[in-house]
């Protein structure tokens, strides 16, 4: 039996047609001239007033990039990108130098404002004091507001744009910058260190527990410019942050590139919490435009007993490539990974995560659901390893899929690599319809039954679901358009 | 279309032109050529090749011997088996009641071939593979049948190809065993390929106890037609470097596949298996069950994929490989993919890798045994499910003989 009318239906209110974010803000920007070059990465640096070592970073990133070739190993198939027909750096004209909110060009406010996002604090102020959350919003390539630094600051936590941070904490920045995601990592990581423009700085002191939610919210504007934002996140000893990320673009008829890094630092006994929900154009239904996404995010759980947990819920973009990955380094650290990643139209997905397990009495944990429908094709790939060291290591992992409609594909790809006999990893896949059984035993306590797929439909992501932040959850379900079971958290 | 053939890239890769220079002097056939020309330009797998990840013969074969001189073997075959010594067919074996054997030069191909000619290492063993053996089962023929792959005192390589067709409503149980002399560094290779008819059923038994200086890459392709049913079962504690490849292909509805194994290794052993399971039909059901134990500084892999095809609705796929892990230096691979293109089906995979449990080792030896029994017990229940599809008795306790006798051994 195939999935039912209802979850059908209610995959098709996410079809790439009924795409909400899909406006275009009308504004005027300055853009470097297109294409890469040597001189396009000085004016990219210049702009943003850096230190001559970011300079030279950047540059050593170009001349080792110029040596690189586009991985191929994904599954998924697009036409060769030209890398000089992008503008690598856009930023809306009224923006320049720091200046406070009142001063951001109201147009840009409208915009956030038509996607939800709060950037006014008294706004934010308005709902309930636990349910704040702090915003960096990212337009094109650099950061135009971010909220709530004072209050951060009060409690020694340094949340600003990273162009800001390599001002007022250069040293910070450059202990850790490239320390995860090495510049000479892949293709786009590579790209993504000659030619980032913006993104998040976050910096937890010792002991602190961050007092609300932080966010970024990037978005796409400008025609014909690739976005590569550079996020960094350093949580010292004891201190915990959750930390959100959101995305959308405008509907455009050509292909737009994204390719972002995201690099976590957990310090001993701290935790970072990771939320994703990924929206960016996916293309129409014949598959024309849409995101190509690129994405190196990884996590150093450096510090012993150290915690980072990555949730993503993934609905957008034409091509998905990303795998949010942990390196278990320190002695009794842990990795989670929580995915829900829905296709549909002719999107392609192919994501999952590393687990890279190098320190004594490591934990991960792995749950991926993968929703495939219309013509798209979703791919989990994953690897968990255990070093030669890594005494007592253990994994689970779960990854299911559902597939609805004839045309599209589900795949599951795992690497499990043992090199310790102490270590213990657990491995499960599934690809199935709804079980009878399960129908049966909910219709037989009186749910018809649309109501009981229903029912199971959100039990099956609901692993997933239960991990994001309140008002993730609220934002995924209005995604997926599965009703939860009252309660989310 | 072979212009530029590349030149060797490894010892072993110079070893085999080598060992072929030796084949020529005795003649080859044109597609041993054409085969040789094709490993060439590809080159012994490397794991840049996704398929050959964990099992990089490029630099774990050491050298290739040469052939075994073509010897006019007189040895006795007994009724149903068929001896091959260093790849060759010896004698002229009788074939029971139902069967026709016959033997021909090297070339002959199964009607739609379901292994990956691709794969650099089939083409290396259709080039060393002198004749091909043809074994027809006749329709509705109820019969049994032996395998017994030799290997001399003098290290070789071989190749041996046998193409099994087993017609409609027939009935084949087969049993393989791979052996070789002491300390003889043996590569042997094998090509076996079955065609399963309409409603036949085959049942194919593999022991592989090659001696742990020998290596071995075999490949096993099976078509399935429709209703046909076929379950084999492979239990492997030889070779220093092992590579069993698997091919399946659910052509008809309705077809059933099992496919089972053990492998222990220990010392420095390789061992790789590789399963690809094409459900190209509807309502197929398959199963596969890997057991593995890995002792010493020894590797075991498993690589499995299930690939659901569109239309191939109601499908039913399951795969498990378990792993226990003897001692430090031991690792395992597993990399069980599934990959699917039908909304209908039910598809599974689990794999899991860890060390004995101490509670129970602790319960059993509270009872009085010391810990090596213990141990042993522990094990011989982790193997066992492997072999619950084998319906003869006497052949299950055969296995599991074998398998404690690898646990007794234990150092």
């Amino acid at each position: 039996m195939p999935a039912v009318q209802e979850t059908v239906d209610r995959v098709k209110s996410v079809d790439v047609d009924a795409y909400k974010y899909g406006f275009v803000t009308d504004i005027e920007s300055e853009k470097a001239p297109k294409g890469l070059n040597e001189d396009i990465v000085r004016y990219i640096s210049d702009r943003k007033s850096e230190p001559a070592w970011m300079t030279q970073w950047r540059l050593d990133a170009y001349q080792r990039w110029l040596t690189m070739t586009e991985p191929k190993w994904a599954r998924v198939d697009y036409p060769p990108i030209d890398f000089q027909d992008l503008y690598y750096y856009s930023a809306p004209k009224s923006m320049s130098g720091p200046q406070s909110l009142d001063e951001v060009d109201p147009e840009i406010l409208k915009t956030y404002d038509k996607l939800g996002i709060p950037l006014r604090e008294r706004e934010a102020l308005l709902g309930i004091p636990s349910s704040r959350v702090a915003v960096d919003a990212v337009f094109d390539s650099v950061s135009v507001a971010t909220t709530f630094k004072a209050e951060l600051a009060k409690s020694g936590v340094i949340f600003c744009p990273i162009s800001e941070a390599l001002q007022s904490h250069p040293d910070l920045v450059r202990q850790y910058l490239g320390t995860v995601v090495p510049v000479t990592d892949n293709f786009y990581a590579t790209l993504n260190s000659a030619v980032f423009s913006d993104g998040s700085f976050v910096y937890i002191p010792p002991g602190v527990r961050c007092p609300m939610e932080l966010s970024t919210y990037f978005r796409i504007n400008e025609r014909n410019t690739g976005q590569f934002e550079r996020t960094l996140i350093i949580a010292d000893k004891g201190s915990y942050v959750s930390y959100l990320e959101g995305c959308t673009a405008p509907m455009r008829d050509e292909n737009q590139l994204h390719a972002a890094v995201v690099e976590l630092i957990a310090l001993d006994d701290a935790e970072i919490k990771y939320s994703t929900v990924q929206n960016w154009y996916p293309g129409d239904s014949d598959g024309k435009g849409g995101i190509y996404n690129f994405v190196t995010k990884r996590g150093d759980c450096r510090g012993a007993r150290s915690k980072i947990s990555w949730t993503q819920v993934e609905t957008g973009s034409a091509i998905t490539w990303k795998y949010p990955s942990c390196i278990l380094r320190g002695d009794d650290s842990r990795g989670e990974f929580y995915s829900i990643a829905i296709s549909n139209g002719k999107q392609q997905v192919d994501s999952g995560t590393k687990m890279l397990h190098l320190g004594k009495n490591t934990s991960s944990r792995i749950i991926s659901k993968g929703i495939s429908a219309g013509r798209s094709n979703n791919t989990y790939r994953g690897q968990v390893f255990a070093h030669r060291k890594a005494q007592n290591a253990r994994n689970f992992t779960n990854c299911d899929s559902l597939l609805i409609g004839q045309q599209c594909g589900a795949h599951t790809i795992p690497y499990i690599e043992s090199r310790n006999a102490s270590a213990v990893f657990e491995h499960e896949a599934t690809t199935s319809k709804i079980s009878e059984d399960q129908l049966f035993y909910c219709m037989q306590r009186g749910l018809s039954g649309e109501e009981a797929t229903a029912l199971i439909v959100n039990g099956f992501v609901r692993d997933v679901l239960q991990q994001l932040p309140m008002e993730f959850a609220v934002e995924a379900q209005k995604l997926i358009a599965v009703s939860l079971e009252g309660s989310v958290g | 279309m072979n212009a530029s053939v590349k030149p060797p890239q490894s010892p072993a890769e110079t070893s085999l032109v080598e060992s072929f220079e030796a084949l020529r002097v005795s003649g080859v056939a044109a597609v041993q050529e054409e085969a040789f020309a094709r490993f060439l330009n590809k080159g012994l797998p490397s794991r840049r090749i996704e398929a050959w990840h964990y099992t990089d013969l490029r630099t774990q074969l050491k050298r290739a011997p040469l052939p075994a001189r073509v010897e006019a073997a007189a040895e006795a075959a007994d009724g149903a088996a068929l001896v091959f010594l260093d790849g060759a067919l010896v004698g002229e074996p009788q074939a029971p009641q139902g069967v026709s054997i016959e033997r021909a030069t090297a070339g002959r191909r199964l009607a739609a071939p379901v292994i990956d000619e691709d794969d650099a290492s089939i083409a290396l063993a259709r080039a060393f593979s002198r004749e091909t053996i043809t074994i027809r089962v006749e329709a509705n023929a109820h019969c049994a049948l032996r395998f017994v792959f030799q290997n001399s005192e003098t290290a070789a390589t071989s190749a041996a190809h046998v193409i099994v067709s087993v017609e409609a409503g027939a009935s084949l149980t087969l049993i393989e065993s791979l052996d070789s002399a002491a300390g003889a560094g043996h590569l042997a290779q094998a090509l076996i390929e079955f065609d399963v008819g309409e409603q036949s059923k085959v049942n194919y038994i593999r022991i592989n106890s090659l001696d742990a200086a020998a290596s071995a890459v075999s490949t096993l392709g099976v078509d399935l037609a429709a209703r046909a049913q076929f379950d084999t079962l492979s239990l492997t504690t030889g070779a220093a470097l092992s590579r069993h490849q698997i091919f399946v292909r659910f052509a008809g509805e309705h077809a059933k596949a099992s496919i089972c194994g053990a492998t222990l290794v220990r010392g420095r052993q390789h061992a790789d298996t590789t399963i690809i399971i094409n459900h190209a039909a509807a309502h197929g059901e398959s199963r596969e069950v890997y057991k593995t134990i890995v002792d010493d500084e020894a590797t075991g892999v498993f690589q499995g994929r299930i690939n659901v095809a569109p239309g191939a609705q109601k499908t039913d796929a399951r795969m498990a490989s378990n792993a226990m892990l003897l001692a430090e230096g031991a690792s395992m691979y597993n990399k069980p993919e599934l990959e699917i293109f039908a909304d209908d089906v039910q598809c599974a995979h689990g794999a899991t890798c860890g060390e004995l449990d101490d509670d129970l080792l602790f319960y059993i030896m509270a009872r009085g045994l010391p810990r090596r029994e213990a141990e042993a017990m522990l094990l011989e229940a982790f193997v066992a499910p492997a072999f619950d599809g084998v319906e003869d008795e006497d052949m299950r306790e055969t296995l599991m003989e074998r398998v404690r006798g690898w646990l007794a051994q234990r150092k």
